[in-house]
């Protein structure tokens, strides 16, 4: 059904409104120009984006230790270095190694130098005052620098061996 | 040669002048109607495909941005207010001969509610349906039609007071 069209509607059809000006359409023109390029970056920038948070979290889980596979290399040999350290299952799995004798005398020495690291440890904590500490200290690395390994290599009837005699100080 | 339908020029072509006679309902001068219609386009078609109705969308985007023009110069001061008063440009352009008649069609439709202008200038000038107008302006069809009829009404009493040229 077609509706005879309202004289007043026609006339204000007649009446239009004036056209946009050029400047109007130049900064629509400007401004979708630039934002075409926009709408582009984006499909680099996710890519770049991406890569960039792909190498991180590999380097974090790089840096964790989780990619990489648990190297279990040959035992730490060096002379002097295991024995001198705190008791270990590693040092102690070397010296049953080497020969039972050793495994005694890296018990001894650790039994000894733990004592005397304890008995350190009780005096700072007992006069926990700034000179005494650095008297500790001091007379700590004294005693260690005087330490030598009461061992079995000291026993009678032991013989040193090659480890033991190079793990000497002083 | 018809410019492509999926080209930002078809649609200022078509709709850019009812768009910036739109904005101009709200907004003191051609020159404000023209930076709204630019801010709204432009978000507009950027984000066209989103839209179920992209005309309506068009005149929504519009009608948002006079709405936020004007609550931001409604928080300016006096003095900018007085400054930013309607220009003596008129915003209709109409047949040779019969300025006298443009001019009593725009001063009547100034007097017109805000809200029945816009109905107004989206069904005259921007040739929406009345489906459209709801969905631009988030009114239910029926207030949309009503609108209209009551501004065709008071202009029709307005202009019947002025001399037949």
């Amino acid at each position: 059904m077609n509706e005879t069209p309202d004289p007043l509607e026609t006339e204000l059809l007649a009446i239009h409104p004036r056209p946009v000006s050029a400047e109007l359409r130049q900064h629509i023109a400007g401004r979708l120009a630039g934002s075409t390029t926009q709408h582009k970056r984006p499909l680099w920038q996710v890519a770049l984006g991406g890569g960039l948070a792909a190498t991180c979290l590999a380097a974090l889980f790089l840096a964790r230790g989780g990619g990489r596979p648990a190297v279990v290399g040959p035992l730490d040999v060096r002379p002097g270095r295991t024995e001198d350290e705190l008791p270990s299952l590693r040092a102690y799995r070397q010296a049953l190694a080497r020969s039972p004798e050793d495994l005694d005398a890296l018990l001894d020495r650790h039994t000894a130098r733990g004592s005397r690291l304890n008995s350190q440890l009780v005096r700072i904590r007992a006069f926990n005052r700034p000179d005494l500490e650095v008297f500790d200290s001091q007379e700590m690395e004294d005693s260690d620098a005087k330490w030598k390994p009461s061992s079995a290599l000291d026993v009678p009837g032991t013989r040193p061996g090659p480890l033991g005699s190079l793990c000497r100080r002083g | 040669m018809a410019r492509d339908p999926d080209e930002w020029e078809t649609w200022l072509d078509r709709h850019g002048a009812a768009l910036v006679l739109l904005a101009r309902q709200r907004v003191a001068s051609r020159a404000d109607a023209e930076d709204v219609v630019q801010e709204a386009f432009v978000r507009f078609w950027r984000s066209r495909h989103r839209a179920d109705d992209p005309t309506a969308y068009l005149y929504t985007c519009v009608q948002n941005s006079a709405l936020n023009w004007q609550r931001s110069r409604e928080r300016r001061s006096r003095r900018e207010e007085a400054a930013a008063r309607p220009e003596a440009e008129s915003a209709l352009a109409g047949p040779m001969g019969q300025e006298e008649r443009r001019e009593a069609v725009e001063a009547v439709l100034r007097s017109l509610p805000e809200t029945q202008r816009e109905v107004l200038v989206m069904k005259v000038w921007g040739g929406l349906s009345f489906p459209q107008i709801a969905e631009a302006l988030r009114i239910p069809a029926n207030t949309a039609a009503s609108r209209y009829r009551y501004a065709l009404a008071r202009m029709r009493e307005r202009l019947a007071e002025e001399p037949i040229p």
